[in-house]
């Protein structure tokens, strides 16, 4: 696999909540520079930042773009009032499909070449049952990249271009070649797609993702990310796998620390962040295990987030979920309203368990007056 | 928690805030999970009574162990005595008369010893005392805990305190390591913090580096994303990363929020 971009943070564990409040405390755009810094010094010591020519951390689904190589921009992150929170926001869902939505090659010109790029189409979740298309309609032609669903295995991936010559001409490269494979959760497109830019290929050995961002060669390569994802785009030199590794943790970890949106207060020394998240409610957190419910579901993840597991328990809601205890083991127990549950393969399955009191005879859950309000018979308030 | 080397978990409820009356409990999961046990009932309380309400009142069904005469609202916090295989327990949160019988607040222990379960009462107080308390937290030997006596109690009592388990029943030999402004609803220990969350309408935080030598107070409506009002409570495990969880306790579900906070 040649190809060096394949950078798609665990973007979001949920959706980031809408932060309405700014007053105090360390900028956004300061707190976002910090992390910017500590990343580049990180490429840096490992002499792999000066291999990259495009950096473009993608915000959800309006192509706002920040290109970590472009000091400018990176720069116009000092003032919170030009780096507006929606644009760093998670909203709605489904997926953007469109990239590059004012790029004009004929005018604005090819400020990066191709001749050391390498791009990548990012993807993340299912897409529909039709496909997905990212791609750009711009006055200047249209660049397309079309992800359409021959079954569950298989993808027709097209690539159509109205200004294929002239980005062929620009990068010269005419002998190049074709390729789709999975690496790190990414459909990568080698530096030469401009060889079969016309070309309809219809592969089977796309993953079953979708996809999320689309790295393209102009200047500032704005990406295009799912509504409610942040991911990042990179284009440079040929990485080796470890030069790859390091960059794909060190963006991950950055864009982690962006999408979790931590919104900062200094005071001294000591510095606090302080993070939101919406749709499912975490409940519970121990190291990297998490317990979350929405309505009528309990949700477990053992990886920070990450992936979840979810089970359908009936009545399940944020008011009766109220205890959740994770076992050395990996087990869980849970209470929905006034019952306790186990579960010892992450929700797979769960197992009613019954109180018993100090003779070890069952413990009867009274019978509420009103049966929508039984009591909180397990609620724990942590100390 | 830890039984000879076995993990278990013992809390309390609790519960007669809201989602209806409860009967107060002191609850121990063993065996994985596979086993739970109500390991102390409190008493029948007549001002929580299952009447139908979201958090219970004078009438309607008794709740609770009718033989027991120790009434609690609920149970705010619980801990354990590895070496002493003893949990410490406070509960909440109001004095309903002049005798003791009236009184929800007090601090308990129940030993454990070979399957069995010894419950003793170790001091009980007026709405006020320092009995009326919250966040137990056993470090070194010594418990650290909130007075959130905020109704009636001298406003300089309210805070964090620390006692040695011998000293418990004696709130003369106790040491006041913080004056609140308000009641505390919570306390975590990380290790090396102890952060302290204060009740509704408060958005402070108090944390401390140094066991409570010296605290920093933390202004969290200053913050941006945090919601105008609301206790910041925490989880009370800390996430892979040290950050400590925190939910929104008391206010109203239009402004629920999860939050993370993590001392750097």
């Amino acid at each position: 696999m040649n190809t060096v971009e394949s950078i798609v943070g665990d973007v979001l564990h949920g959706v980031v909540k809408n932060v309405t409040g700014r007053s105090g405390g360390q900028s956004w755009s300061s707190y976002v520079n910090t992390q910017i810094a500590s990343f580049r010094t990180t490429l840096q010591d490992e002499s792999i930042w000066d291999k990259l020519d495009v950096v473009n951390l993608g915000f959800s689904g309006d192509s706002a773009y920040l290109n970590l190589k472009d000091d400018s921009v990176v720069a116009s992150l000092a003032d919170d009032t030009t780096y507006l929170e929606d644009k760093v926001g998670f909203f709605g869902e489904g997926i953007t499909s469109y990239v590059l939505y004012n790029w004009v090659p004929s005018s604005i010109g090819n400020k990066y070449s191709l001749n050391s790029a390498y791009f990548g189409v990012y993807c993340w979740e299912n897409i529909g049952e039709i496909g997905i298309v990212v791609g750009c309609i711009g006055s200047g032609g249209t660049l397309g990249i079309t992800l359409n669903r021959l079954d569950n295995n298989s993808f027709r991936f097209n690539i159509n271009c109205t200004t294929t010559k002239s980005i062929t001409n620009t990068t010269g490269k005419s002998d190049g070649y074709f390729s789709l494979s999975k690496n790190n959760n990414a459909v990568c497109v080698s530096r030469n797609a401009v060889k079969i830019i016309d070309t309809t290929v219809t592969t089977t050995s796309v993953p079953d993702i979708p996809v999320v961002g689309l790295a393209t060669q102009n200047s500032t390569i704005r990406g295009s990310f799912s509504l409610n994802k942040l991911g990042a785009v990179i284009a440079g030199e040929y990485l080796s796998e470890a030069e790859n590794l390091i960059l794909s943790d060190a963006l991950s970890l950055l864009i982690s620390q962006i999408a979790e949106r931590p919104v900062f207060y200094d005071s001294g020394s000591v510095r606090y962040s302080i993070e939101g998240f919406g749709n499912k409610t975490i409940v519970g957190v121990d190291q990297s295990f998490r317990f979350a419910v929405s309505a009528g579901y309990v949700w477990m993840s053992v990886d920070s987030g990450v992936t979840w597991t979810s089970k359908a328990v009936t009545g399940a809601s944020i008011e009766n979920v109220n205890f959740a205890k994770f076992w050395d083991t990996g087990t869980v127990s849970f209470c929905v309203g006034t019952v306790m549950y186990r579960s010892t393969d992450a929700l797979s399955n769960i197992t009613v368990i019954t109180p018993v009191d100090l003779n070890n005879d069952e413990y009867v859950i009274h019978t509420p007056a009103n049966a929508s309000y039984p009591g909180l018979y397990y609620r724990l308030l942590p100390h | 928690m830890y039984r000879d080397g076995v993990e278990i978990f013992g809390w309390g409820n609790y519960g007669n805030v809201y989602g209806g009356a409860a009967p107060s409990n002191i609850y121990e999961l063993t065996n994985d999970g596979a086993n739970l046990k109500v390991i102390y009932q409190f008493g029948q309380n007549p001002y929580y009574k299952d009447d139908g309400t979201t958090d219970g009142g004078s009438t309607g069904t008794l709740l609770g162990d009718a033989g027991n005469a120790e009434i609690a609202r609920h149970v705010h916090s619980v801990i354990w005595d590895e070496t002493n295989l003893t949990y410490y327990i406070v509960t909440g949160d109001h004095d309903h008369g002049g005798t003791e019988e009236e009184w929800e607040s007090r601090w308990m222990k129940i030993v454990y010893s070979e399957g069995t379960y010894t419950p003793t009462i170790i001091a009980k107080g007026l709405g006020g005392s320092n009995y009326q308390s919250t966040g137990f937290n056993l470090i070194n030997g010594e418990l650290y805990y909130n007075c959130e006596a905020e109704i009636t109690a001298p406003v300089e009592t309210i805070g964090v305190w620390k006692t040695t388990i011998a000293n418990m029943a004696t709130v003369g030999n106790h040491i006041q390591l913080l004056s609140s402004p308000a009641g505390p609803v919570s306390m975590v220990y990380d290790g090396t913090n102890l952060i302290v969350g204060l009740f509704n309408n408060y958005n402070i935080l108090f944390i401390s580096k140094d066991l409570g030598e010296n605290w920093e107070r933390i202004e969290l409506d200053k913050l941006p994303g945090y919601p105008d009002h609301g206790a910041f409570m925490p989880m009370g495990d800390l996430d892979e990363n040290g950050y400590q969880w925190y939910y929104k306790l008391f206010n109203s579900t239009t402004d629920n929020g999860i939050f993370k906070a993590k001392v750097i």
